[in-house]
């Protein structure tokens, strides 16, 4: 009975880590921009689509396949602030940026439904020998894919972590989110720090797609209940913190990995609203947020 | 009788820094007050305090005999202590007329006497002309005055007047001036922020300066123009040159 | 024109326009038309948080749902005239709603907006996994007891018409009155800018609550009649996210915060929607790409919807701009 608890333990910090990922981007997007990009989770089905495809295509391994969605998001990013989103922005930049939600709902539902009609409602899963071996760490069983999920999940946090406090880059994108107006007294050329901020949100989303991909079947709303998911962990983390989301990740994980040993699977999905209308009420800004609003 | 605004060592601090500090001085009803300082001593803090913005670090504020400092914002407006924005903030998308009556709403029961009242406080501001434009056209000065306008509208005993006078021409100053100065006689009290010392000196019953979040002076303008501290600190460390 | 003249002569087209359907001979017709207008009406009660109070909700069809589980159930279990199964529905919403919204309404932006989405999505997936009472994924059905107006039902489809007609008019009094009141003024002002409004002595949350608890149970009124206009009710049909975005979409493309647009956005995207159906041949998703493409459109380059191109058509062609010119 304990080794089904320490099993399920792991597997939710193993699955939290990469669900900690998929809100990264989010979470940097929203600390820089001030935005919710309602699309979030319907662009993470396009990574895994890309990924999918990437391997039933062009033969790619799909840890191979990574670092290709990571630049095809990349590039699927910059496009999308540059040209669609960034003049709505700039008109409403001072308040709540509502024209930005609802273009982004709107760029969700167009996805969805552009998918479902090229690539149709069946799920889909990428075929590879490796995904399917398991090795057993301390007397608890893992599956490659999940291993390789929660190692590049935690390094890509750590690198982007690292990007954001070392490089002259990362520092300028951290001085917008901090103060508009003093970044561009600094010489900051905000629009194109934001261009390149939800740039790298994407790719960060890419790789975790790229990552998720080989565990999940496919299918054109596989990316809805992730991207719920995902403004879940961003409220819990504390909106804007890149550490917050990934413990954000890993909290929701576990508790959704070892709930899921004592409930039926809803009522995992129902507690992890409940925490999260909690946290709303009691700490807007996060369980692990030291700073105010 | 006690005073109208009454503040009794206010602190605000925000993390390490100290924006106001120990700061007390009192509002007498029917009184101009004006509040100066240099940029960045305090009284856009001091403000938010008063209309339940932030909550002070330290010390107490009374409002017409109760204490305010841990009221919500509607509540301390709902009393009749009311305050405008430096940066201005209309309702971008209302008519003029639209913005003053979601003020007037405060006190009138209907919206037939909310259009009647919200009419009135335009023309008290000599913004009548321009009732039903969209507010996100006005000049600054017309903004300036609907500043006012909306927060008159709420029925206030005491107005918070955060540089209404700022970026104006001459001109416009004047006006707005003629505005201010009729308010006490109409039973509104008036605590008002200031760059513009010909405005200041012209308009105010006496003056409070604040410099690095500390009161460094008070009393008539007279008075303060001649106080050497006041004018070591403010008049000469001024880094903008409005005047 | 003076207002009241220009009113008059909106209000007779209306009447006009609500009366000429029924010569249509086909059943099948007024079908299509009485879903336009229920959608119409269902645009309008989201108007009311949405539109005039600016806070996006994505989770509408939880609202819908709750409104037509409520009367159905009643109904079924216990004899319960739908009619009033109506109002406990709708009761029930404006519960859901106060619960879903308190936590959110003191913050900004987009938290309401996520908090309706996951409600309405956790609704679905607990009615799915009901077996017993709920019936599950495969729904209820509403005992038919054919010509009974009294239990909301009845075989000819001119009843259905009337009633959601009404339904209609009053969602668009309620939509006029609620823009002149004290409540409509001070949802607008919390739209434009909430700390502006704060300072005004508005007290945000509960000006937000009582939107959002209105616009819930009129949403719920729309899914009991829809629960009686089509005899069955289940969690794809009521409780799906599409139907929440449809909603939202219909208002917002017509134009939000106003009378009139969310009943124009229904007018236009139905009709569109059963087009373009047919145009592709029924293929799956195609109806909803064209929703999200509509609603990127709109957000590019028209944010406050049809509404406003159609009034700048008029004023430019139209007589002399004698109101409001300047
Ligand atoms: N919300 C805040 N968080 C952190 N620091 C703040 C905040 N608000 C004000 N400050 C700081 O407090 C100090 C006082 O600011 P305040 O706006 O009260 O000055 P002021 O006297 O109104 O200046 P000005 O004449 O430029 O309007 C400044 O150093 C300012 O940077
Ligand atoms: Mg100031």
């Amino acid at each position: 009975m304990i080794d089904v608890f320490a099993q399920a333990l792991a597997d939710g910090v193993a699955s939290g880590a990469l669900y900690g990922l998929i809100a990264l981007g989010l979470s940097l997007q929203f600390g820089v921009m001030k935005i919710i990009n309602f699309a979030h989770g319907s662009l993470l089905m396009v990574a895994m689509y890309i990924s999918l495809w990437a391997s039933r295509y062009l033969g790619a391994h799909s840890l191979v396949a990574v670092p290709l969605v990571a630049v095809v998001m990349f590039v699927l990013g910059f496009a999308i602030q540059r040209w669609l989103l960034e003049d709505i922005y700039r008109k409403e930049a001072t308040r709540e940026p509502m024209g930005i939600l609802i273009f982004t709902t709107g760029l969700w539902i167009f996805l969805d439904n552009l998918f479902l009609v090229i690539a149709g409602p069946d799920y889909q899963v990428i075929k590879g020998d490796w995904i399917g071996r398991t090795t057993s760490v301390g007397g608890l069983m893992f599956g490659y894919p999940q291993v390789a999920g929660f190692v590049f999940s935690t390094l890509t946090t750590v690198a982007l972590v690292v990007f954001l406090r070392h490089t002259r880059l990362g520092r300028n994108i951290r001085a917008a989110g901090q103060d508009r107006e003093a970044a561009s007294v600094l010489g900051i050329d905000s629009a194109r720090v934001y261009q390149v901020s939800f740039a790298i949100g994407l790719a960060v989303l890419g790789i975790a797609g790229a990552l998720l991909a080989p565990m999940y079947p496919v299918n054109p709303f596989v990316g809805d209940i992730f991207g719920l998911r995902a403004f879940v962990i961003v409220v819990l983390g504390g909106i804007g913190s890149i550490g917050g989301a990934f413990w954000g990740g890993i909290l929701v994980g576990v508790i959704e990995s070892v709930g899921a040993q004592l409930l039926p699977a809803t009522f995992s999905e129902i507690l992890i609203f409940g925490i999260f209308l909690a946290v709303l009420y009691f700490r807007p800004t996060g369980l692990f947020g030291l700073e105010k609003e | 009788m006690s005073a109208l605004l009454e503040v009794r060592r206010l602190a605000k601090q925000f993390g390490g820094l100290s924006a106001v500090e120990d700061v007390s001085f009192a509002v007498e009803t029917g009184e101009i007050v004006g509040l100066i300082g240099p940029n960045g001593a305090g009284k856009t803090t001091l403000f938010e305090m008063a209309s339940g913005f932030q909550r002070p670090t330290r010390g107490e504020i009374w409002f017409d005999g109760t204490r305010i400092d841990r009221l919500s914002t509607p509540a301390i407006c709902a009393r009749g202590l009311a305050r405008t924005f430096q940066i201005v903030r209309p309702f971008g998308d209302m008519t003029v007329l639209d913005n003053v009556i979601v003020g007037a709403f405060m006190r009138a029961p209907s919206p037939k006497m909310a259009r009647a009242h919200a009419a009135t406080i335009l023309a008290q501001v000599h913004l009548a002309g321009r009732c039903d434009q969209v507010a996100r056209t006005l000049t600054l000065a017309d903004r300036k005055r609907l500043e006012m306008a909306k927060a008159l509208a709420t029925g206030p005993k005491l107005v918070l007047l955060d540089e209404v006078m700022a970026g104006l021409t001459r001109v416009e100053t004047d006006e707005i001036m003629e505005i201010v100065r009729a308010l006490p006689r109409a039973g509104v009290t008036i605590l008002m922020v200031e760059h513009n010392m010909h405005a200041v000196m012209g308009l105010s019953d006496r003056v409070i300066v604040i410099h690095h979040g500390r009161k460094i002076g008070e009393g008539s303008p007279a008075q303060i123009a001649e106080n050497p501290a006041v004018v070591a600190a403010y008049l000469g460390g001024r880094d903008d040159a409005d005047a | 024109m003076t207002p009241l003249a220009r009113g008059g002569a909106v209000g007779a087209a209306l009447v006009a326009a609500m009366v000429v359907p029924l010569a249509t001979p086909s059943p099948y017709a007024l079908s299509i038309v009485t879903l336009t207008l229920l959608y119409g009406y269902l645009a309008l009660s989201w108007n009311i948080i949405g539109g005039i109070g600016g806070q996006l909700s994505l989770g509408h069809a939880a609202y819908f749902g709750i409104g037509g589980y409520a009367s159905t159930l009643l109904f079924v279990q216990f004899g319960v005239s739908p009619w009033f199964g109506m109002f406990a529905g709708a009761a029930l919403a404006a519960l859901a709603a106060a619960l879903i919204g308190y936590p959110c309404f003191r913050l900004r932006g987009a938290y309401f907006a996520l908090a309706t989405l996951a409600a309405a999505m956790i609704l679905k997936i607990a009615v799915e996994n009901s077996h017993g009472l709920l019936g599950g994924p495969r729904g209820l059905e509403v005992t038919l007891l054919r010509d009974a107006p009294l239990q909301f039902q009845h075989t000819r489809k001119e009843f259905y018409y009337a009633v959601v007609v009404v339904m209609l008019t009053i969602a668009l009094s309620i939509n006029y009155l609620l823009l002149r009141s004290r409540l409509g003024f001070h949802l607008v002002a919390i739209r434009n800018d909430q700390d502006a409004a704060l300072a005004l002595g508005i007290d945000i949350t509960r000006s937000k609550l009582a939107a959002a608890m209105l616009s819930a149970a009129l949403t719920a009124a729309g899914g009991t009649f829809y629960a009686q206009f089509v005899m069955f009710i289940s969690p794809d049909k009521v409780l799906s996210a599409n139907l929440s975005v449809q909603i939202a979409v219909m208002c917002i493309v017509g134009g939000r915060g106003t009378v009139f647009g969310p009943l124009l956005g229904a007018l236009l995207l139905l009709p569109a929607e059963e087009i373009a159906r047919r145009a592709l041949g029924g293929i799956v998703g195609a109806d909803m790409m064209l929703y999200g493409l509509l609603l990127m459109i709109v957000m590019r380059r028209e944010p406050r919807g049809v509404q406003r191109i159609l009034r700048d058509l008029w004023n430019r062609t139209g007589a002399p701009r004698s109101v409001n010119a300047g």
